[in-house]
């Protein structure tokens, strides 16, 4: 019963990521609710693709939004 | 480390998709939008492993969870696919906002839903 | 009834345009050092070319078996057998569709070499249109769903990035942004199908998934019509059809009018070809019955686009709007030869399935030629505002002439394309022969009145009335524009005056689609 624990954390993190006002805080949450399914694919058995969620989603894209609200903050300030 | 049913993790991607999509409807900040699409993407993801899962319980009554291999292969394509659309989307939205300098998708000008 | 034969043999127009836009960084490099600014654009069109020849090739090889209605099979991983080894599967329609793909991007892609001399980033253009076509061509000899959705897949992220490719501009970005949300949720839509098809039959394959769902049970039919609306929804926002089409008329005019030309050439044919592969592959007409669904959709497709194409005073507008039409007609099509073979009526739903093919061919040369010929006004004229470019067809007389056959085979004039198709589809609604369906074609009929209205009114201001103002100083557009219009206006005629050769391969490909 352990998991269900995870699966509530990580719908807990999914509706952070969405309603966050602050960006970087939205997308703080988006990343940890891409390694919790990350960990639940590992669980299921997926191996190979809970290795491609980290790659791709808490690697890449949460670092692309990252950079794309980094780029759009400082044409703000300048 | 036993898992709960697959039912379990068939309503958790439901949920997932609810919210991604309620996030896709209803947020004007095009950044949000973006990562609506990419939890929609990661619901269906998890749908289709958890499907896969169920359908190896119906079958087989192995305990404790087995996704069959091309189910993994669709997700792993499906998850790479996400991203992609995540660099293109963001790249829009940075020359989006060279343009607008607002990320408000109601401030731009034709963008009806 | 299948055949093995070589992947590499089945794949090999893909390989080339692959490898061809692999090598597209390259050329831009020689292209930007040589200051010769053609080059990617030749290369491309070698590159359609080669892909082309392989077709050519591979149809002289085993023409004699597909056309007696065998599909030619291959597996990428041999040794793991049906449901696990991703599978090609290549039929009559496959090579259809694959020809029109291919044939139509190498003339977009000759017509490309001049008209985006003055755009920079070129080699990005042309590897992203290769990878389009590359898609599309996977998409349709595609044996199971893993292969359709990777290969669907390549042909959308292609089509989002070559609609915001002039970036600098904000209507590019702003269309390409709305397309790109949209599609993804429909392509998410389609795999949330597939993923409940796999539940139900654990595999992929369209020949396995046929035999699944051969003979439905109450449970079992209704779990087949959800995925049935999933799959139609899913690929029906990237046919375009009504409730799902609101990125088209945006995406279309945003465009380079080549891409515009392409996307409503091709990429919306590629959607209505993944919802017919899903719906009359798997699931039979003679069990499920969708066809009722898809005429109500095909009407209201139709009705809605028709009331707003006329309210358009933008030419592209006005022509995006018109594919959305043509897509209703299309699905009329298919909705009527399922509808038809429901209820045992095969010759109607013979006459439906040829009806449509045979639309998609007539709608994706006269839709591209259309917006071909726009194009070189729009670049010529600077505005796309229709009554400014008033007579711009008789400032410009080949583009003119081309732009009036391509008009008057659409509105459905008879010695044209659009006739065939047209008469073809309203003959198979008629010859269902209940209430719904004659309520239906007439509605249809109504519909292709209407259209040929704002098509004829288009002609009348663009090319017949006298020279406005804008238009007085216009010169003849280059002759690497002209040429790809000419043929394609030549193609036109051509299957207007003597289309028995294609009708026969339609009749093939339909009865290929109905039989199980």
């Amino acid at each position: 019963m352990w998991d269900l624990a995870l699966i509530f954390l990580t719908v807990l993190a999914a509706i952070l990521a969405v309603e966050a006002k602050d960006l970087i805080r939205s997308i703080m949450a988006f990343l940890i609710m891409c390694i919790f399914v990350a960990i639940i694919y590992y669980a299921m058995g997926a191996v190979y693709a809970s290795v491609f969620q980290l790659l791709i989603y808490a690697g890449a894209v949460s670092v692309l939004l990252i950079v794309t609200v980094h780029t759009i903050r400082r044409r703000r300030t300048a | 480390m036993g898992l709960t049913s697959p039912q379990a993790y068939i309503a958790f991607s439901i949920i997932l998709l609810a919210i991604g999509v309620y996030c896709l409807v209803s947020k004007r900040n095009m950044i949000k939008t973006v990562i609506g699409i990419e939890v929609t993407t990661i619901a269906v993801n998890t749908a289709l492993l958890s499907l896969s899962w169920a359908r190896v319980a119906t079958i087989s009554h192995i305990t404790g969870a087995m996704v069959e291999p091309l189910a993994e292969a669709l997700v792993i394509i499906s998850i790479v696919i996400g991203g992609a659309i995540a660099a293109l989307a963001l790249s829009l939205v940075v020359n989006a906002y060279r343009h607008y300098k607002t990320l408000d998708l109601k401030k731009l000008k034709r963008l009806r839903w | 009834m299948a055949t093995g034969v070589g992947i590499a043999e089945v794949m090999g127009p893909v390989i080339a345009l692959i490898v061809f836009s692999a090598s597209m960084p390259i050329l831009g490099y020689i292209e930007g050092k040589l200051k010769y600014k053609y080059l990617t654009g030749v290369a491309a069109s070698v590159g359609f070319s080669f892909a082309l020849i392989y077709l050519a090739h591979f149809l002289w090889r085993f023409w004699s078996s597909l056309a007696k209605g065998v599909a030619l099979t291959s597996s990428l991983f041999p040794n793991f057998g049906r449901p696990l080894g991703v599978e090609i599967r290549v039929d009559v329609f496959s090579t259809f569709m694959a020809l029109l793909f291919i044939g139509l991007g190498l003339l977009i892609s000759i017509y490309s070499i001049k008209y985006m001399e003055h755009d920079t980033g070129l080699d990005r253009y042309y590897a992203m249109l290769l990878l389009l076509v590359a898609g599309m061509v996977g998409v349709a000899v595609a044996g199971d769903f893993f292969t359709l959705f990777v290969f669907w897949e390549l042909m959308s992220i292609s089509s989002y990035s070559l609609v915001s490719f002039r970036k600098y501009r904000w209507e590019p970005i702003e269309a390409g942004f709305k397309y790109l949300v949209m599609s993804t949720l429909g392509s998410l839509v389609a795999l949330l199908g597939i993923s409940l098809l796999y539940y139900y039959a654990g595999t992929l394959n369209f020949v396995l998934l046929s035999e699944a769902f051969a003979r439905p049970d109450g449970t079992l039919k209704l779990y087949g019509y959800v995925i049935l609306m999933l799959i139609f929804v899913g690929f029906g926002v990237t046919a375009s059809i009504v409730p799902f089409h609101t990125w088209l008329p945006d995406a279309h005019p945003a465009a380079p009018s080549s891409i515009s030309a392409m996307l409503s050439g091709l990429v919306i044919k590629a959607g209505v070809y993944a919802i017919a592969r899903g719906s009359f592959m798997i699931f039979k007409p003679t069990a499920f019955d969708y066809g009722t669904l898809f005429v109500v959709f095909a009407v209201i497709t139709t009705t809605v686009a028709n009331i707003m194409a006329l309210l358009q005073r933008d030419v592209k507008r006005l022509l995006a709007f018109s594919s959305t039409v043509n897509i209703g007609f299309i699905l009329f099509g298919l909705g009527t030869a399922a509808y038809a073979s429901h209820l045992g009526v095969a010759i109607a739903g013979i006459l439906g399935l040829v009806g449509a093919l045979m639309h998609i061919l007539s709608h994706a040369i006269g839709k591209g030629l259309l917006f071909l010929a726009a194009g070189s006004f729009i670049t010529r004229a600077k505005t796309r505002n229709i009554y400014e470019l008033q007579g711009a067809g008789r400032a410009m007389p080949w583009t003119g002439v081309a732009f009036s056959v391509g008009l008057l085979s659409l509105s459905g004039a008879p010695p044209l394309a659009g006739f065939v198709s047209k008469f073809f589809l309203l003959m198979a609604g008629y010859s269902v022969g209940n209430a719904f369906m004659n309520v239906a074609t007439s509605l249809m009929l109504v519909n292709s009145v209407f259209a040929a209205a704002y098509y004829l009114r288009l002609l009348q201001i663009c090319v017949i009335r006298p020279r406005g103002e804008g238009v007085k100083e216009l010169r003849e557009a280059s002759p690497v524009i002209v040429a790809p219009l000419v043929i394609l206006m030549i193609l036109l005629i051509i299957i207007g005056c003597y289309p028995w050769p294609l009708l026969d391969i339609a009749r093939s490909a339909a009865s290929a689609l109905l039989q199980p």
